[in-house]
């Protein structure tokens, strides 16, 4: 006879026993069912949150940095001072290149506006995307996969001012804005995109991929870039060779603000900060619900081992005469362990049902997607081995009674 | 006689030190996971302003695209454009109001000792600081010409005169904001409303500006806004005075109304100039004008977030797993010194008496299992203000919280202790006295 | 059937050592029905868990069915009381969450029987022991007459060769007692070898042979089986 035979066999009479009595036995199965309930949602929230972590933003994060520019002398020489600042820094030895935009993905600030891929198009014609306004070395620096049409050409660039038309603009789109504005193959390279003012702006170029400034909008991963950049609230951005970024981020802040004082560079900070901190709720999010599940299954697994220990003491009477009608050692161990098993699963029973009621409330309450059925199997093989494995020290002790203890008058 | 069940209750906890220590560890985690998230969300829904949230009032104008609303369930935009302040700010139906928006300004101090510094600055019409009832330490604010005409005053924060001037009274003398003098008018104590009712666009939890300008500075100065600025509709924007007139919206508009029929009065006022708006073809969408208090405001932005509510949510149900798994054990501990109880009960103890003397004993778990729980909500409020950088003024734990706390952990385990309690007293005296 | 010979067992505190059995030495056979008596504190108990494979003991050699026990693993020893002895306690020990045809059903789960085989065996000793009717009542539910049968009905329903009882008496009145006696007498008759510890002359007179132990050490002899045989005789 095999083991699981075994188990199934003792399973019958434990099974009897526990239905006569035993509110403990009730009690850690609803906790048990509550534990699963908790494991299995916030379990699927994390995973919701790690995979959205994971999604690449487009950027080389290990190497790009950025800051803020604000100039605030009357009468400032802006483009000057822009165009001057750049050349400094694709000079420095370590810089790959430099740029200037008005925001990057997940900066977390920035602009969007609604565009369409024929001329006169109807409100619902347009599609909103992240609105990158950037120079001809923005995609190098950032390190942005170009994988149709050309990157921008010097002579395409303009400095405008933030309340200011256009100036003969040309557009990069991300692969994922281009399929949705021609689909069904993304071909944009050579069509033309419209602005809400009937600008038309030649499509140059598709880049793989290049997320948008803020993770909460619905449409992540449609992005342009044109080919004017901004000469107020501008930003740099530097790509260091690899390994050279932290050298680079003092040395550039202190070049910067020596070489001109009519103008601040503020919040200097390298793209894995960024990425981070605009990542930071779902990060701690994640942080807290697996302590909150580390936390709840050491909880539930010493009300186990409580209950076990406590059953233990209360049948030593019991388990003294099973060794002495025959028990072998792990005949009461096993004993024990079908008996966990038997409440857990009753517990997982509930907990199943109750995992979909909590979903069912966050769906409703929240803007959470539904639980993933996957979750709850997986979930009460965990409880099972909870169950199993809190129950095995005191079942072990259970099995070293004496068997004496059936001829003795407790 | 609750010195002597103390007493005893003490003894019993000692005996079996492993399974008190596993109640009073258990009540302890679900205290101190339940307070820890509770301090998040009361800090919150914390209303910052208690003695005026029921008169002020955010002004929603719904100038928002003719085909999709601004937010569901059929929202109006949160903020206002320019046009619409300056023919709001003409009514006087409101006792006070205030149309502003955050932008910034490179400081110098006057003697150019200090390096430039990026200051957040709050471009305000004079009504703030009397509508908010912001503390002054110097001055005050500015008079109302300065709303309408280029008037370079300023009222710095605590923070910045200390900075600038080294926390002497300021007023009188000057500053360079983007290069040009600025005379200060007033200077006002640290004031941190949380969460930051008055603008929500970037941060509920985000710091207070650092300074204060007058609203009549945006013309001539050609502020720019350093917060949102949202827009729906095709526009030439080749100037900033076009943008001035766009239906471009960046400016946080609050009306104090202290009555019924003043709010009255003024929603018929905004609504009356919608209606006159949509006759020279503007406000396509139906009327949709809204006066929101602080409280209702707060909700329809969402300041609490969902993931605090979901935490808070899951943290009951934690609560409840640590409640389950106290009545298992204690009913354990009962059942098993029914010997003993069965003893009291032959010696004339009545059954009141023994769950009596239960109940002290739970009783002194929750207190104990109470006092743990703060201590570690004290950890994981230090946690979560590692994690979350800029919830730092959301994670203290003040006195009220406190009692709250150990009141939480007192009932819940009486609760929890109701039970195994009344089913230890419920045991026959007479049989458990024989072997078994 | 069971054979001890120079058997001792010495239980040590931190502070004393008491001989429990010293040179204890007593042979059994096949069939016969024997009465351990002796004060408490003689060391009958003892005697009852060594030979019963409930303890282990120092020195000395035992031969139980032939077969030397003294020696054998823990699994080994379980296995034996399960397949060979068969117990009945003073206290009953029934369990008593279980029903009265669970309670049975327990070593011959641990014998390994298949469900026909340990139905019939359950239905057969509660019909010896004339409880066929209240297989599924809970044993607190019976007097504790029926509490023992139903102890008994668990020793045979293995069919043990032999068969220890601990005071099985001890716990009843004496219409009862009489009844479980007369019982055991059956068994007895039908070839199972019953040792039974007891405190009471009364009873052990009904037993083939009287061992007296004193001290850890059989101090006397009486042997009934003339007497015994004669009142079967007469009987019959």
């Amino acid at each position: 006879m095999n083991l699981f035979q075994k188990l199934a066999l003792d399973a019958g009479p434990i099974l009897r026993a526990l239905t006569r009595s035993r509110a403990g036995a009730v009690l850690i199965a609803l906790q048990c069912a509550i534990t699963l309930a908790i494991i299995t949602n916030a379990i699927f929230i994390i995973q919701d949150r790690l995979k959205k972590m994971a999604r690449p933003s487009g950027v080389d994060v290990e190497n790009v940095f950025s800051m803020s520019v604000i100039p605030f002398a009357p009468n400032f020489d802006t483009k000057g001072s822009i165009e001057a600042d750049l050349r400094a820094l694709r000079a420095l030895p370590g810089v790959v290149d430099a740029a200037v935009v008005n925001s990057f993905p997940l900066l977390q600030s920035g602009g969007s506006s609604m565009y369409a891929a024929k001329p006169g198009a109807k409100g619902e014609e347009y599609v909103g995307a992240a609105r990158y306004e950037v120079d001809a070395h923005t995609l190098n620096t950032l390190g942005l996969k170009l994988i149709a049409g050309r990157d921008f050409r010097e002579d395409e660039i303009r400095g405008r001012e933030i309340n200011s038309q256009y100036e003969n603009p040309v557009a990069i789109l991300t692969k994922a804005y281009a399929e949705k504005m021609f689909p069904p193959d993304g071909n944009a390279v050579g069509k033309t995109l419209y602005d809400g003012n009937q600008v038309a702006i030649p499509i140059v170029g598709v880049v793989e991929r290049a997320q948008a400034p803020w993770i909460s909008w619905g449409e992540l991963e449609y992005s342009a870039f044109f080919s004017n950049y901004r000469l107020s609230f501008a930003r740099y951005i530097v790509r260091a060779a690899p390994g050279e970024r932290d050298r680079l981020m003092p040395q550039v802040e202190k070049l910067l603000s020596e070489s001109n004082s009519g103008r601040l560079i503020e919040s200097m900070k390298s793209q894995t900060d960024i990425e981070a901190r605009t990542y930071g709720e779902y990060r701690a999010m994640a942080i807290i619900l697996v302590s909150v599940i580390v936390l709840i299954v050491i909880i539930t697994g010493l009300g186990i081992v409580g209950l076990a220990s406590f059953n233990v003491n209360a049948r030593k009477k019991q388990i003294g005469t099973r060794r002495a009608l025959g028990a072998q050692k792990g005949d009461i161990v096993r004993y024990f362990l079908v008996e966990s098993w038997l409440i857990t699963t009753a517990g997982a029973v509930i907990g199943a049902g109750l995992s979909f009621g909590l979903s069912y409330w966050m769906v409703n309450t929240f803007d959470l997607p539904p639980l993933d059925w996957h979750y709850i199997p997986v979930g009460v093989c965990f409880l099972w081995v909870l169950g199993l494995v809190a129950v095995l020290v005191p079942a072990r002790r259970a099995s070293q009674l004496a068997p004496a203890l059936a001829t003795r008058s407790v | 006689m609750l010195a002597h069940n103390l007493f005893l209750a003490w003894k019993s906890l000692r005996k079996n030190p492993v399974l008190s220590l596993l109640m009073i560890g258990a009540i302890g985690m679900g205290i101190g996971v339940c307070m820890t998230t509770l301090t998040v969300y009361t800090l919150m829904s914390n209303n910052p302003i208690p003695q005026k949230s029921d008169v002020l009032y955010a002004v929603q104008l719904d100038s928002w695209d003719p085909n999709e609303a601004w937010g569901e369930p059929n929202l109006p935009p949160s903020q206002l454009n320019w046009r619409d302040t300056q023919a709001l700010l003409k009514s006087d139906i409101p006792k006070r109001q205030v149309a502003m928006f955050r932008s910034g300004f490179a400081v110098q101090e006057p003697s150019n000792k200090l390096p430039a510094f990026i200051a957040e600055a709050r471009v305000t019409t004079r009504d703030f600081f009397e509508m908010f009832d912001v503390p002054f330490i110097y001055g005050g604010g500015w008079d109302a010409p300065a709303d309408r005409d280029q008037q370079q005053l300023v009222v710095l924060t605590k923070k910045t005169n200390d900075k600038v001037f080294g926390g002497t009274d300021s007023v009188g003398k000057t500053l360079k904001l983007d290069d040009r003098e600025f005379r200060v008018v007033g200077v006002t104590e640290d004031w941190k409303p949380t969460p930051k009712f008055y603008d929500l666009n970037n941060g509920s939890f985000a710091k207070p500006e650092e300074l204060y300008v007058p609203f009549g500075l945006i013309e001539p100065l050609q502020l720019k806004s350093f917060g949102n600025t949202n827009g729906w509709k095709p526009e030439q924007i080749n100037s900033f005075q076009d943008f001035l007139n766009a239906e471009e919206i960046w400016l946080q508009y609050w009306a104090e109304l202290p009555d019924t029929k003043t709010r009255e009065a003024y929603q018929a006022f905004i609504d009356q100039y919608v209606r006159e708006q949509k006759k020279l073809g503007r406000y396509p969408r139906p009327l949709n004008n809204r006066l929101t208090n602080v409280v209702d405001w707060m909700k329809v932005n969402e300041v609490v977030t969902e993931d605090a509510k979901v935490l808070l949510g899951l943290s009951f149900l934690f609560l409840a797993v640590c409640l389950l798994n106290i009545v298992g054990l204690l009913l354990s501990k009962f059942l098993g010194k029914s010997g003993e109880t069965a003893l009291r009960r032959a010696l004339g103890a009545t059954r009141l008496q023994i769950m009596q003397k239960n109940l002290v004993e739970v009783g002194l778990i929750g207190l104990l299992g109470g006092v743990l729980g703060l201590l570690l909500a004290l950890a994981g409020l230090q946690g979560v203000k590692q994690l979350y950088r800029n919830y730092e003024k959301l994670v203290q734990l003040n006195g009220e919280l406190l009692l709250v706390a150990l009141g939480i952990a007192l009932v819940s385990s009486l609760i929890a202790g109701l039970y195994p309690a009344w089913r230890a007293a419920r045991l026959a005296p007479a049989g458990l006295l024989k072997t078994q | 059937m069971l054979q001890m010979t120079h058997i001792s067992k010495v239980f040590r505190t931190d502070l004393v050592q008491t001989h429990a059995l010293r040179d204890f030495s007593l042979n059994v056979k096949e069939g016969e029905f024997v009465a351990v008596t002796g004060p408490s504190g003689s060391g009958k108990t003892t005697f009852l868990n060594i030979a019963g494979l409930l303890e282990t003991f120092d020195t000395g050699t035992y031969l139980l069915d032939g077969k030397d026990v003294s020696h054998l693993s823990d699994d080994s020893r379980s296995r034996l009381r399960n397949e060979k002895i068969g117990f009945i306690f003073q206290g009953f020990n029934l369990i008593p969450d279980l029903s009265v045809f669970d309670n049975v059903d327990v070593p011959l789960r641990y014998r390994g029987f298949d469900g026909k085989e340990r139905r019939r065996r359950i239905e057969g000793a509660l019909e010896q022991v004339g409880l066929a009717s209240r297989a599924k009542h809970l044993p607190s539910q019976l007097s504790g007459g029926q509490q023992q049968r139903v102890a008994i009905a668990r020793a045979l329903a293995g069919t043990p060769r032999i068969l220890f009882a601990d005071e099985p008496t001890g716990n009843l009145d004496s219409l009862m007692a009489r009844q479980v006696l007369e019982m055991l007498e059956e068994i007895n008759s039908s070839g199972t070898t019953i040792v039974m510890v007891t405190h009471d002359p009364e009873l052990a007179r009904r037993a083939h042979r009287n061992i007296h132990v004193m001290d850890g050490q059989v101090s006397d002899f009486t042997d009934f089986s003339q007497a015994s045989a004669a009142r079967d005789a007469l009987a019959a």
